[in-house]
C-alpha cells in the first residue's frame, strides 16, 4: 500500500525552502506520493488571468517536484474541476461556465464549473497540460468533491433529464479521463459524490483511482455526514468497475483550530490505515486543509506519527504514535510524556463553530452558560506552557492559552455590563463606578497577560534572532488566521508579494517572525477594543440554548 | 436569528454553522448543547430562529434581557426541533436560502 501525504497550497502557501527540507524527512518516514491541493497558486499560462498574484512560479514549482523527485516522491497536483472551481470562474474571461444562472441567464459571479459547458473540456485540457509536467506520479487528481450545484444550469438540467444525475456526473467523469489519458496520465477523484450517488460507479470509466474520505475515527465503514453520518461502503462497488480504491484521512486543522485534536486525527488515521488492508486499497493518503490557522509543523507531527502504522507494524495507540511522531520531528526525548499532555489537550480543544465565533464577534457571548469548563481550558494550557517542548508547541500551547484567557474575558465582561445595569438601577453610583473601574482593570490586565506573553518580541515569544524564530517560523501567519475571520492564503515565492496575510512568507524573507507578530498585536489591540465596544449598556441580548 | 424590519422582512442578526468538527459530534444523535447569544435592537422586536441546511436541531430556553428584566418564550422549557431528518439517498438539496425550520418566538406577557 503506498503511503500519501498532501499540502493544501491553495489555502496557505509555504515557503519553498521550507517544503524542500520536508520532503527528505516525509521519504525516511515512508511517503512515496505527495498531493498538492492547487487551485489558483500556481502560474497556469494556458489559462491567463486564474493564477493570484503571487503564486508559485513555474520555476519555482519545478524545484519542489523535483526535490521530491531526488527523494523518491512521486507528485499528484489537485486540480478542481466542478466543486470547489471558485478559482476558475472568478476570471472574467471563465465566468460563463458556471453552472449557476441569474434569472436572465447571466452566470453568476460564484458557484461551480458547469459539467456540460461547450467549452469545459478545452478549459480542463489546459489546465492539465499545465500541470502534467508535475504530475511525476504518473496521475492528475481533479477533486470533484463537494460539488452541491449540479443540475442548476439549463445545460445540465437537460442532459440529467435524459441520463440521470448519476449518469450526469458519471459522463463527466468519463470526459475527464479522456483528457487525462490524452496527456498519458490517470485520473482520480474524491469519492463523496459516489457515496451519494452510487449508481454513478458503474457508469464510471475503469482504471481511473477514487479517493475515499472522511475524517473521524470510525469502525468499519467510513460514514457521510450529510446522511447523518450513516455508514456506507464503496470498496465492493469500485472494486466490481475495477477502480482503484484509496483511503484519505485527515492530518490536521478543522478551518480555525489552533492546534489539531492529536487523538482524533491519529485515531482517523489508524482507522483508515486498518480499513485500506482489510479491503486491499492502493493506499493511503493522509490529506491536510486549511493549516493556515496552526503552526504546520504541528501537522507534521501527525504525519509523522501516522508513518508508525507502516514502520512499527502493529502500532494501534495514539499516545505512543504520537510520541514516535515528536521524536522524529523534533528529536524530543523522553516523548511519551509530551505525548500524553498533547492528546490530553484534545479535552480542551478550540474546535466547532460554536467556539470559533468569538473569533468575529465578541457580543454574542452574553449568556449564562458556565465559565468552568472555560477557566479549565485556561488552567489545563497555563500548566501546559510550563512544560518543556519544542518551539513550534511552545507557540502553539501560547497562542492556545490566550484564547483560553480571551473565553474567560469576553464571557465575563458581557456578565458585568448586565451586573453594572442592575447596580445602576439600585442607584449605587459608588458601587458601579468602583465595578466600572474593575472592570476596566480586568481588562488591562487582559491586555497586559497578552503582551506579557507576547513580550516585544512578538506573541511567538522567541527573540528574532533566536533559532526559535527563524526555523520553518510559520506560525506567526497562524496567529494572524487564528485571531480573526478573513484572513486569505498567504501567499509563497515573490519578496513583493501581497502582505496582510502573508506572515508565513514574509518570515522566510526576513528571516524571522517579528512582522507577523507586530501585526498581530496591533490589530488584536484595536479589535478587541472595538469589539468590547459593543457591549456598551444599552445593548440587549437574547439567548438560546 | 432574524427580526423584522418595518417593511415585513426578515432580516439575519447572526448566524451559526453546527459542526462541532469532534468526534462525539460525528454520530447521528449528539448530545451537545451550545447556548446562542445574539444582540436585538428592544425587547420588543419581533423575533424567530430559522435552521437551514440538512438535519434537525432542537431549541429551548429562549429569552431576552437586557440584564435587568427577562421576557421567556412561551415554549422556554420545551425543546422546539427544527428541520428535517438528513435524507438517506440522492445528493442533498443544500440552499442557504431557504429555512428548513422557523420558530418564531412569542413572548409570554
Amino acid at each position: 500500500m503506498i503511503a500519501a501525504f498532501q499540502w493544501d497550497l491553495a489555502r496557505q502557501a509555504e515557503r519553498l525552502d521550507w517544503m524542500l527540507a520536508q520532503l527528505p524527512r516525509y521519504a525516511d518516514w515512508g511517503y512515496r506520493e505527495l498531493y498538492l491541493h492547487l487551485e489558483d497558486a500556481v502560474e497556469l499560462p494556458s489559462l491567463p488571468g486564474v493564477a493570484r498574484r503571487g503564486a508559485y512560479s513555474r520555476r519555482q514549482f519545478s524545484r519542489l517536484v523535483d526535490g521530491a523527485a531526488r527523494v523518491g516522491i512521486g507528485v499528484v497536483p489537485i486540480v478542481n474541476l466542478l466543486g470547489h472551481t471558485q478559482y476558475l470562474i472568478k476570471a472574467p474571461g471563465l465566468r460563463d461556465l458556471n453552472e449557476l444562472r441569474a434569472p436572465d441567464g447571466t452566470p453568476l459571479a460564484t458557484g461551480q464549473v458547469c459539467p456540460v459547458h461547450p467549452r469545459i473540456l478545452e478549459v480542463a485540457d489546459a489546465l492539465v497540460r499545465d500541470v502534467a509536467p508535475f504530475c511525476t506520479a504518473g496521475k492528475v487528481h481533479v477533486g470533484l468533491d463537494e460539488s452541491f450545484s449540479l443540475g442548476r444550469n439549463p445545460l445540465s438540467a437537460a442532459e440529467i433529464a435524459e441520463i440521470g444525475l448519476a449518469g450526469h456526473f458519471a459522463r463527466y467523469v468519463g470526459r475527464l479521463n479522456a483528457v487525462a489519458l490524452s496527456h498519458g496520465l490517470r485520473l482520480g477523484i474524491w469519492a463523496d459524490m459516489l457515496a451519494l450517488l452510487p449508481a454513478a460507479v458503474p457508469q464510471l470509466p475503469p482504471a481511473i483511482i477514487a479517493y475515499d474520505w472522511y475524517y473521524y475515527p470510525f469502525g468499519k465503514r467510513p460514514r457521510i455526514e450529510l446522511r447523518n453520518f450513516a455508514g456506507y461502503d464503496l470498496a465492493p462497488l469500485l472494486r466490481a468497475r475495477g477502480i482503484e480504491y484509496w483511503g484519505c484521512p485527515m492530518n490536521g486543522a478543522f478551518r480555525h483550530e489552533p492546534l489539531p485534536v492529536f487523538g482524533e486525527r491519529l485515531a482517523n488515521i489508524r482507522d483508515w490505515w486498518r480499513r485500506c488492508s482489510a479491503v486491499g486499497a492502493a493506499g493511503l493518503l493522509v490529506t491536510s486543509w486549511e493549516p493556515g490557522r496552526l503552526a504546520i509543523e504541528t501537522a507534521t507531527l501527525v504525519d509523522a506519527a501516522a508513518a508508525s502504522l507502516w514502520l512499527r507494524p502493529g502500532a494501534a495507540d495514539t499516545a505512543i504514535m504520537l510520541a514516535d511522531g515528536l521524536e522524529r520531528v523534533f528529536r524530543t526525548r523522553r516523548p511519551r510524556a509530551l505525548a500524553g499532555r498533547l492528546i490530553g489537550a484534545d479535552k480542551h480543544a478550540f474546535c466547532g463553530y460554536a467556539r470559533w465565533q468569538i473569533n468575529g464577534r465578541w457580543d454574542l457571548f452574553a449568556g449564562r452558560e458556565p465559565l468552568e469548563p472555560y477557566e479549565a481550558d485556561r488552567r489545563f494550557f497555563s500548566r501546559l506552557r510550563t512544560r518543556r517542548m519544542p518551539a513550534a508547541l511552545v507557540h502553539s500551547i501560547a497562542f492556545r492559552s490566550y484564547l483560553a484567557e480571551r473565553d474567560i474575558f469576553v464571557r465575563k465582561a458581557a456578565r458585568d455590563v448586565f451586573r453594572l445595569r442592575r447596580l445602576l438601577r439600585r442607584g449605587a453610583a459608588g458601587k458601579a463606578a468602583a465595578k466600572l473601574m474593575a472592570m476596566g482593570l480586568e481588562a488591562a490586565a487582559f491586555e497586559r497577560a497578552w503582551a506579557a506573553a507576547a513580550g516585544p518580541r512578538g506573541p511567538c515569544g522567541a527573540s528574532r534572532a533566536t533559532p526559535a524564530c527563524t526555523g520553518p517560523t510559520t506560525l506567526s501567519s497562524g496567529w494572524i488566521h487564528g485571531g480573526w475571520p478573513g484572513g486569505g492564503p498567504g501567499l509563497c515565492g515573490r519578496p513583493d508579494g501581497p502582505r496582510p496575510f502573508s506572515g508565513r512568507r514574509r518570515c522566510a524573507a526576513n528571516g524571522s517572525c517579528g512582522s507577523g507578530c507586530t501585526t498581530l498585536r496591533r490589530r488584536s489591540r484595536r479589535w478587541s477594543w472595538s469589539s468590547a465596544g459593543r457591549t456598551a449598556p444599552g445593548t440587549n441580548w437574547t439567548r438560546a440554548t | 436569528m432574524e427580526q423584522r424590519r418595518p417593511d415585513g422582512a426578515w432580516h439575519e442578526l447572526d448566524s451559526r454553522h453546527l459542526n462541532e468538527f469532534r468526534a462525539r459530534g460525528a454520530r447521528p444523535r449528539a448530545a451537545i448543547r451550545r447556548e446562542f447569544t445574539v444582540p436585538v435592537d428592544s425587547h420588543g422586536a419581533a423575533l424567530r430562529i430559522a435552521m437551514r441546511g440538512v438535519g434537525q436541531v432542537a431549541v429551548s430556553r429562549v429569552e431576552v434581557t437586557d440584564g435587568l428584566q427577562t421576557r421567556r418564550d412561551r415554549s422556554w422549557a420545551r425543546r422546539i426541533v427544527l428541520g428535517s431528518r438528513a435524507p438517506r439517498r440522492g445528493l442533498p438539496a443544500l440552499d442557504w436560502a431557504r429555512n428548513a425550520g422557523v420558530l418564531r418566538i412569542a413572548f409570554a406577557a
